[in-house]
C-alpha cells in the first residue's frame, strides 16, 4: 500500500486512511549536530533529508504551521516533488472562512491523492475508518495508566507512524512520588526520548507529554451522532477545532488547555522542549514563564540529545523541584 | 535646480540647508534642517551620506518627522490603526475612511540603527524572553512597551498564515500583553491546479481564483471592522478613490525605479531610493504629502537625467538588491565601492505594483495582498527578481540576509540557485545587523570582491 509521510498533527490519518492509504505520521528519527546550521530548523532539515531516502512511490504531505516547514517543501529532492503536498493549515480560527479553508485544503489533499492512487471515499467509509481510528485513540490514551511516561509518548509515536496499538499492561511504572513534570513544546525526534530517563534519574516524572508528538495532539472523541451523520465536518472539526498549538492565532486555546490539564495532573515543574530556531515555541517561552506559577525550564535542541549542557540543566532544574 | 549631484555628510547638509533657505527654499511644514533630528536621538545620521537635493532633503524630514504627525492625527480625534505584516495593503482600506490613519509598527525595525541601539528596544524585548534569535522586528515589543516611539494605536490588524515565524510570535506575545489584535489568514500562495479557474496577480504571480475569494474574504471582515472602529460606512466609491490615491503614489515609485535603475548615470542614491520605496507601504503616515514627496523626487531624478547628472561613473557595477536592510548605512557602501542600485525586492513588490481598478475593489485588494512575494514560494519570488532584473538591467546580486528571520534560512540559497541558473548572475549574500559598524570592513570586502567578480565577467 502507497505510504503517505506527514508530520503535522492537522493533518487527519483517518482521511488518508479513507482513501485507501497508508498514513504514517513520523517524527524526524533523530538529528545531526550540524542540522541546526543557517538558521535552520533541525527537525525540518532532518525531515527533508529523510524524504530523499524514501523510495519513489512514498507521498509526502508539508504542512504550513510553521514558516521554516512551509519553506522547507520546496527543497525536498527534485525526483519526490511531484509526490509532494503542501497543506495550508489555517492560522487564525476566529472565523467561519479559517475552518472553511482547511476544508478545503482537506479536499484538495483527497485529490492529490486519488491522483497516486487513492479513491475518494464514500460517507460511510469515511464513518467507519473514523470509528476504527476513534477506538484505536480510545485503547492508546486508556495505556496511560498502565505504562511509563516514556513508554506512553513511545506507544503515540509508534501509533502515529502506523496506526498500530500494542497493549501493555505489563510495564512498570516510575516512582509515584517523584516530582511530576509536564513536558510542553514541538516536536521530539526518536533520539530525544531520552529526555525522559534523564528526568525520571534525577527524581522527576513525567505525567504529560504536551510536545507536537505527545498526547496534546491527539484530537478529540469524534461525537457519535456527527460521525454518522456528517462525517467530513466532524472531522474537521476535531482536529482543527480541538488540538490546541502555540502556532494558533491567537493561541489562547493552548493556554487554556494548559491550563486545564496543568490542574488536573497537578504539574510541578515543566521542560518546554524547542529547536534552535524554532519561533512559534521559543516565542511562547517568556509568556509562559510569566503565566505559570510553576518553574519552567526552557530546553534548546539542536545536536545529539542529550548533550551534557542539557544533562546538566535537567539536573539543576530537577534538583530545584525537589 | 542646478547643483551638482553630490553624497554629503549631516553637517555639510546643515550647513546646505542654511544657504538654501537664504536663498528661499519652499519648505513644508515638516521641514527644517536634518540634524534637528538628532537631538531626538537618531544618531545614525551623523554616519550617513545624504544626497544634496532638496527634494532628499524633504523625503528624509517626512520620514522622521512620522511620529509627530500620528500624535497629531491623534490630537486630531483621528483613529490610528497599527497594521501588521501585510505590508501594503490593509493601509489602502484604512486610508480610504476620512478619520483613519494607519502605520505599520513593524517600522520600528529600523529604530535601533536609526538611534544606533540607544532606545533599549532590543534589550527589552529580550527581557521578554523576544532574543537575537528573532529579526530585528522584535524592537516594535520595546517600542509598544515604551510607547515612546510611536502613539499606541486604538486598533491593530495583523496578518497571519503565510509569514514568517518572527513576526507571527513577536505580535502574539505583543497580544498576550493585552493589546487586542484582529488576525487574518494570508494563505501560502499556491500553484493553481490544472482544473482550477485561475488568475494572473499583479506582479505576475499565478492563483487560484478560490484564493483570492478567500484573501477578499478576509479583507470584508477588516472593512466591517474599520467601520465599526470609525462609525463611518466605506462606501465603494470612497475605496475606489482610496484605490487610485494609492496608484498615484505607485505610479511614481514605478517612475522613480525605472527612471533611476535604467539612467545612464544613478540619478539617486541607494539609501534615498530605499526610503522613497518605504513610502508606499503606509504612506509615511500621511497620503498626500506622500505623492507629493514622490513626485518631487521624479521631478529631481527626470532633471538630472536631462542634464547627464548623476552619481559615480556610466560603469559602475549595477546592482540588484534582496530584502531590506537592517542598517540603512549599509546602502551607502554601494555608490562607495563604485556600484549603484538597479532594482530591488525590499520583500514588497506587491505593493509597489498598481492595484486593478478594472476589478471590484475589493477583489483587486485581495488579489494584490496575495501577490505579495513573501506568501508564496521563493521559487516564485526568484522568478519575479529574474524578470525584475531583466527588466532594470542589473549584472550583480546582493541578498542582504535579515538576522534571525525564518524566511532567510532558505531562501537565500534557492534564489541565488535560480538566478544563476536562468541569468548566470553572481550573487553574494550578507548578513546586516541593525548597528553594522563593526562588520562594515568585512562586508565592504564581500561587496567589493562581488564587484570585482562583474568586471571580471564584463571583460570575458
Amino acid at each position: 500500500m502507497i505510504q503517505v509521510i506527514y508530520t503535522s498533527p492537522y493533518v487527519p490519518a483517518e482521511w488518508i486512511a479513507a482513501h485507501g492509504l497508508s498514513p504514517s505520521r513520523v517524527g524526524a528519527r533523530g538529528h545531526n549536530p550540524t542540522d541546526s546550521t543557517g538558521g535552520v530548523c533541525s527537525y525540518v532539515t532532518r525531515f527533508i533529508q529523510e524524504t530523499g531516502q524514501m523510495d519513489n512511490s512514498t507521498l509526502f504531505v508539508f504542512a504550513t504551521e510553521c514558516d521554516q516547514m512551509r519553506r522547507g517543501s520546496e527543497n525536498i529532492p527534485d525526483k519526490q516533488r511531484q509526490q509532494t503536498f503542501l497543506i495550508n493549515i489555517p492560522t487564525a480560527w476566529n472565523t467561519p472562512e479559517s475552518s472553511q479553508l482547511y476544508q478545503t485544503e482537506l479536499k484538495r489533499l483527497g485529490r492529490f491523492l486519488n491522483r497516486h492512487g487513492g479513491d475518494s471515499p464514500t460517507h460511510d467509509k469515511l464513518t467507519r475508518v473514523m470509528k476504527e481510528y476513534e477506538k484505536l485513540r480510545s485503547n492508546l490514551k486508556a495505556q496511560r495508566h498502565h505504562v511509563s511516561a516514556k513508554i506512553f509518548s513511545e506507544k503515540i509515536a509508534e501509533f502515529h507512524k502506523t496506526g498500530q496499538v500494542v497493549p501493555d499492561f505489563k510495564e512498570k511504572k516510575e516512582d509515584p512520588k517523584g516530582v511530576r513534570i509536564a513536558l510542553l513544546g514541538g516536536p521530539l525526534t526518536s533520539s530525544d526520548f531520552i529526555l525522559f530517563d534523564e528526568i525520571t534519574k534525577n527524581g522527576g516524572r513525567i505525567i504529560l507529554d504536551g510536545t507536537e508528538t505527545g498526547e496534546r495532539t491527539l484530537p478529540r472523541s469524534f461525537d457519535s451522532r456527527q460521525l454518522v451523520e456528517n462525517p467530513f465536518e466532524e472531522l474537521t472539526d476535531a482536529y482543527i477545532g480541538s488540538i490546541p498549538d502555540a502556532f494558533r492565532r491567537p493561541n489562547d486555546r493552548l493556554y487554556q488547555w494548559i491550563k486545564s490539564i496543568f490542574e488536573e495532573r497537578n504539574v510541578e515543574g515543566v521542560l518546554l522542549i524547542r529547536r534552535i530556531w524554532c519561533d512559534i515555541w521559543h516565542g511562547e517561552v517568556g509568556r509562559l514563564r510569566e503565566w505559570l506559577n510553576i518553574p519552567l525550564l526552557d530546553i534548546d535542541l539542536d545536536g545529539n540529545v542529550p548533550q551534557t549542557r542539557i544533562q546538566t540543566r535537567i539536573q539543576a532544574f530537577m534538583e530545584t523541584l525537589r | 535646480m542646478n547643483e551638482n549631484p553630490r553624497q554629503i555628510s549631516l553637517n555639510e547638509w546643515d550647513d546646505l540647508y542654511q544657504k538654501l533657505k537664504k536663498n528661499g527654499l519652499p519648505e513644508p511644514s515638516y521641514g527644517g534642517p536634518l540634524g534637528r533630528h538628532v537631538e531626538d536621538g537618531d544618531f545614525r545620521l551623523r554616519k550617513l551620506k545624504f544626497d544634496n537635493s532638496s527634494e532628499s532633503l524633504r523625503l528624509w524630514n517626512f520620514l522622521l518627522t512620522e511620529e509627530d504627525r500620528l500624535r497629531e492625527a491623534r490630537e486630531e480625534g483621528k483613529i490610528i490603526v497599527g497594521t501588521m505584516k501585510d505590508l501594503g495593503t490593509i493601509p489602502v482600506l484604512a486610508y480610504s475612511l476620512p478619520n483613519v490613519v494607519a502605520f505599520y509598527p513593524d517600522g520600528a525595525w529600523w529604530i535601533p540603527c536609526i538611534m544606533e541601539l540607544s532606545a533599549g528596544l532590543l534589550g527589552i524585548a529580550d527581557s521578554m524572553g523576544i532574543d537575537e534569535s528573532f529579526c530585528p522586528v522584535r524592537a516594535m515589543l520595546g517600542a509598544f512597551i515604551t510607547g515612546a516611539h510611536f502613539p499606541i494605536p486604538d486598533y491593530l490588524i495583523c496578518s497571519v498564515g503565510a509569514v514568517c515565524d518572527d513576526f507571527s510570535a513577536i505580535a502574539q506575545r505583543l497580544n498576550a500583553l493585552g493589546y487586542p489584535i484582529l488576525w487574518w489568514e494570508i494563505p501560502h500562495r499556491r500553484n493553481p491546479d490544472s482544473f482550477e479557474q485561475s488568475t494572473t496577480l499583479p506582479g505576475g504571480f499565478q492563483a487560484p481564483v478560490s484564493q483570492v475569494e478567500f484573501v477578499r474574504n478576509q479583507l470584508i471582515n477588516i472593512k466591517i471592522s474599520l467601520e465599526e472602529l470609525s462609525g463611518e460606512k466605506l462606501e465603494k466609491t470612497h475605496l475606489e478613490a482610496g484605490i487610485k490615491a494609492a496608484n498615484r503614489a505607485r505610479k511614481y515609485l514605478d517612475e522613480l525605479r525605472y527612471l533611476t535603475f535604467t539612467a545612464e548615470l544613478c540619478p539617486l542614491p541607494a539609501l534615498e531610493m530605499l526610503i522613497a520605496e518605504m513610502l508606499a507601504i503606509h504612506f509615511c503616515s500621511d497620503r498626500e504629502e506622500s505623492i507629493r514627496v514622490l513626485s518631487s523626487l521624479v521631478k529631481r531624478v527626470k532633471y538630472r537625467i536631462e542634464h547627464n547628472l548623476g552619481f559615480g561613473k556610466k560603469e559602475d557595477i549595477r546592482i540588484f538588491w534582496v530584502n531590506p536592510v537592517a542598517d540603512i548605512r549599509v546602502m551607502n557602501l554601494i555608490e562607495e565601492c563604485g556600484g549603484r542600485i538597479c532594482g530591488t525586492e525590499y520583500l514588497f513588490t506587491h505593493a509597489l505594483e498598481e492595484i486593478p481598478t478594472h476589478l471590484p475593489p475589493m477583489e483587486a485588494l485581495a488579489q494584490i495582498a496575495l501577490a505579495d512575494p513573501m506568501v508564496g514560494t521563493a521559487r516564485d519570488r526568484a522568478d519575479r527578481i529574474c524578470r525584475d532584473i531583466q527588466r532594470f538591467g542589473a549584472e550583480t546580486v546582493i541578498i542582504s540576509k535579515i538576522p534571525g528571520a525564518s524566511h532567510c534560512a532558505y531562501e537565500g540559497h534557492i534564489i541565488a540557485e535560480e538566478v544563476q541558473k536562468h541569468l548566470n548572475l553572481p550573487v553574494l549574500e550578507i548578513e546586516v545587523p541593525p548597528v553594522s559598524d563593526a562588520l562594515r570592513p568585512s562586508i565592504k570586502n564581500r561587496i567589493q570582491a562581488v564587484f570585482e567578480v562583474t568586471q571580471e565577467r564584463r571583460q570575458q
